[in-house]
C-alpha cells in the first residue's frame, strides 16, 4: 500500500505527485491542509514529528524528505526509470536534488513567505500558528517563530536573493549544454525543479524571466506541456498555490 | 585518470579521501591549503567556480559537490559496494547523509569557525570586505565575514551546541537498530559521518563514552580500526593528526601498517 501525504501542487508537495503520475503508480492521496495548520496536529506529527509534507508511507515504511523520496520511489518502482543510465548524468541528478533542498527551496520559501503570505495573515491566524508549533522539534519551532515576526532582516532577504540568482545562473548554464538538467533525457532532476522554477517566476521576477533567462524559461514551458505535470496542476484546490508559501526548510546556518 | 583536489581528511574535504581508500581505488591527491585560502585563488576557481573543496576530476568530468560525488564514485569504480541494494536502506543512507550535510556538519563547522575567528587579527571593515569579495558563494561570503570580523553570534553557537548533543542521541538510537547507520553493512552514511565526527570521543568525552553511548563507542572502534579509515587519515599534513591519535588512544585502537 502506498500513501502520499501532501499539500497543493506546489513547492515540495508537487514533485512526488509528478513522479508518481509519470511512472503511472497508483497511490492513495492524503491531502494535508497547510492553511489550516493540519501539519501540526498530533495525528500528522505521529507520522512525521517534523510537521512537514511530503510524507510517503509505503507498506508501513515512512519515507520523508522530498529529494530522497523521489529517489526512493524511482528505486523501489524500477519500471519507467527516471534516473539516467549514464553515471555522469546520474551525478547531475544527485547534484540537483541536493541543491534544490539545501539552497533553492529555503530561499524561495523565505522570499515567498515574506512577500506573499506573511502580509496577508490575520492576527488570529498568527496566534493560532504560534500555538500550533509548540509540539515541533526546536529547530522547526525556531523557523516558525522567525517567520511569524513582523518583518525579515534586509540582509537575510538579500542573501536569499543572491542565492537564487546563483541558482538561476546554474540552471542557465546546465541548459546551455543539454535539453534537460541531467543530459539528453527528462529525469528526477527536472522533476525536482518544476515547482521551484514556477515559484521563482513569482518571487524573483526581475531575475528569472523570458528575457533574462531564456533557456530556463523555455525549459519550464516545455515541462509545463507534459501530461503528468498538467495532471498534477489540475489537482489544485486553492487559487494560485504557487503564490502561497509556508515557512520552509531553514536557510543554511553556516554557509 | 582520477584526481582529488582537497584539503585534509576532515569533514567535506575528507569525504572522497576516506571513500576511495575504503574502496581501494588509486587517485592523485592535490593538496589545497585552506589555511592559505588556496580554494579561493583564481587558479582553483577555474576548476571549481564555487570555491569549495573537494573537487574530484574523473576523465574530464568535474564533480564539485562532495556527497553526490560519493554516489558517483561508488558506481564508477570496483571495490566493495558502499550503497545498500535494498531501496529502503538506501533511503536510510541518504537520509543520514542529508542530516549530516544540512544539519549536523554546519553545527560542528560553526565551532571550528568560532575557534578560528578568535585567532584572527583585528581588521577594519574595509579590509574584511576586500578579503571576502573574492568568495563566489554568497552564503560562504557571509560566513567568512563573520569569522574575520570575530562576530560569530553566541546564540547561534549555543544552538549548534544543542544540536550536536541532540545528534549524539540520534546516532546511539540508529545503532540500536543496525550495526551501521544505514543498515547491516558499512555504507556511505558511515563514511560521511566518520569523516565528520571521528574525533568526538576525545572532543566531547563527557557525552560520548562507554557508559553513556556504548553503541556509538562500539561503532567508533569498528570504524577507526578499518584499514581504509587509517589509510585516509595518514594522508593529512598534520592538521588533524593529534586529534586522530588522541581518539585512537581513548578507543584503544592500534595503528595499522597501511598506505
Amino acid at each position: 500500500m502506498l500513501e502520499l501525504y501532501h499539500w497543493e501542487p506546489a513547492l515540495n508537495s508537487g514533485e512526488p505527485l509528478i513522479l508518481l503520475k509519470e511512472k503511472c503508480i497508483p497511490f492513495r492521496s492524503r491531502y494535508v491542509d497547510l492553511l489550516k495548520l493540519k501539519q501540526h496536529e498530533p495525528k500528522f506529527l505521529d507520522i512525521n514529528p517534523d510537521g512537514q509534507v511530503p510524507v510517503l508511507v509505503h507498506d508501513k515504511k515512512v519515507v520523508t524528505g522530498m529529494s530522497i523520496m523521489l529517489q526512493y520511489i524511482d528505486d523501489v518502482f524500477p519500471k519507467k526509470p527516471l534516473m539516467p543510465a549514464d553515471l555522469g548524468d546520474q551525478y547531475q541528478v544527485f547534484f540537483w536534488v541536493k541543491y534544490v533542498e539545501e539552497r533553492i527551496a529555503p530561499a524561495i520559501s523565505l522570499l515567498g513567505w515574506h512577500r506573499f503570505t506573511r502580509p496577508t495573515l490575520k492576527p488570529a491566524v498568527i496566534a493560532k500558528a504560534r500555538k500550533s508549533v509548540r509540539k515541533l522539534p526546536p529547530e522547526r519551532q525556531a523557523v516558525w517563530k522567525q517567520a511569524l515576526k513582523d518583518s525579515c532582516a534586509d540582509a537575510e532577504i538579500g542573501l536569499a536573493r543572491d542565492s537564487l540568482a546563483l541558482a538561476v545562473g546554474k540552471l542557465q548554464g546546465a541548459l546551455k549544454h543539454s535539453p534537460w538538467l541531467a543530459g539528453q533525457s527528462y529525469s528526477l532532476a527536472d522533476i525536482a525543479l518544476v515547482f521551484m522554477a514556477r515559484a521563482m517566476r513569482n518571487v524573483i521576477p526581475d531575475i528569472m524571466n523570458a528575457k533574462a533567462t531564456p533557456k530556463t524559461w523555455a525549459w519550464l514551458k516545455k515541462l509545463e506541456r507534459r501530461k503528468a505535470v498538467n495532471d498534477v496542476l489540475a489537482l489544485a484546490r486553492t487559487a494560485e498555490p504557487d503564490k502561497i508559501f509556508a515557512p520552509g526548510p531553514e536557510m543554511a546556518r553556516w554557509g | 585518470m582520477l584526481e582529488v583536489y582537497t584539503w585534509e581528511p576532515n569533514a567535506n574535504s575528507g569525504k572522497p579521501l576516506l571513500m576511495l581508500k575504503e574502496k581501494g581505488v588509486d587517485f592523485k591527491y592535490h593538496y589545497v591549503d585552506m589555511g592559505k585560502r588556496e580554494h579561493h585563488a583564481p587558479e582553483y576557481l577555474k576548476l571549481n567556480p564555487s570555491g569549495t573543496v573537494p573537487t574530484v576530476v574523473h576523465d574530464g568530468l568535474v564533480l564539485t559537490e562532495s556527497s553526490p560525488s560519493l554516489e558517483y564514485l561508488d558506481a564508477a569504480f570496483d571495490g566493495p559496494a558502499l550503497r545498500p541494494e535494498d531501496p529502503y536502506l538506501l533511503w536510510r543512507m541518504r537520509k543520514w547523509i542529508r542530516f549530516l550535510d544540512f544539519h549536523y556538519c554546519p553545527s560542528l563547522a560553526m565551532f571550528g569557525g568560532a575557534g578560528a575567528s578568535k585567532r584572527m587579527p583585528e581588521q577594519s571593515e574595509e579590509e574584511i570586505e576586500k578579503q571576502v569579495a573574492g568568495i563566489p558563494m554568497p552564503e560562504r561570503r557571509w560566513v567568512w565575514g563573520l569569522i574575520l570580523a570575530k562576530k560569530v553570534p553566541e546564540a547561534a553557537l549555543a544552538e549548534s551546541d544543542r544540536r550536536i548533543t541532540a545528534g549524539i542521541e540520534l546516532f546511539e538510537k540508529a545503532l540500536t537498530e543496525y550495526p551501521y547507520l544505514a543498515g547491516p553493512d558499512y555504507s556511505l552514511a558511515d563514511i560521511v559521518a566518520m569523516i565528520t565526527v571521528y574525533g568526538m570521543p576525545s572532543m566531547r568525552p563527557d557525552e560520548v563514552n562507554d557508559r553513556k553511548t556504548p553503541r556509538l563507542m562500539d561503532w567508533f572502534r569498528r570504524c577507526h580500526a578499518r584499514p581504509g579509515t587509517q589509510a585516509a587519515f595518514k594522508l593529512g599534513h598534520g592538521w588533524i593528526a593529534d586529534r586522530v591519535a588522541e581518539t585512537r588512544k581513548i578507543l584503544c585502537i592500534r595503528d595499522l601498517d597501511v598506505a
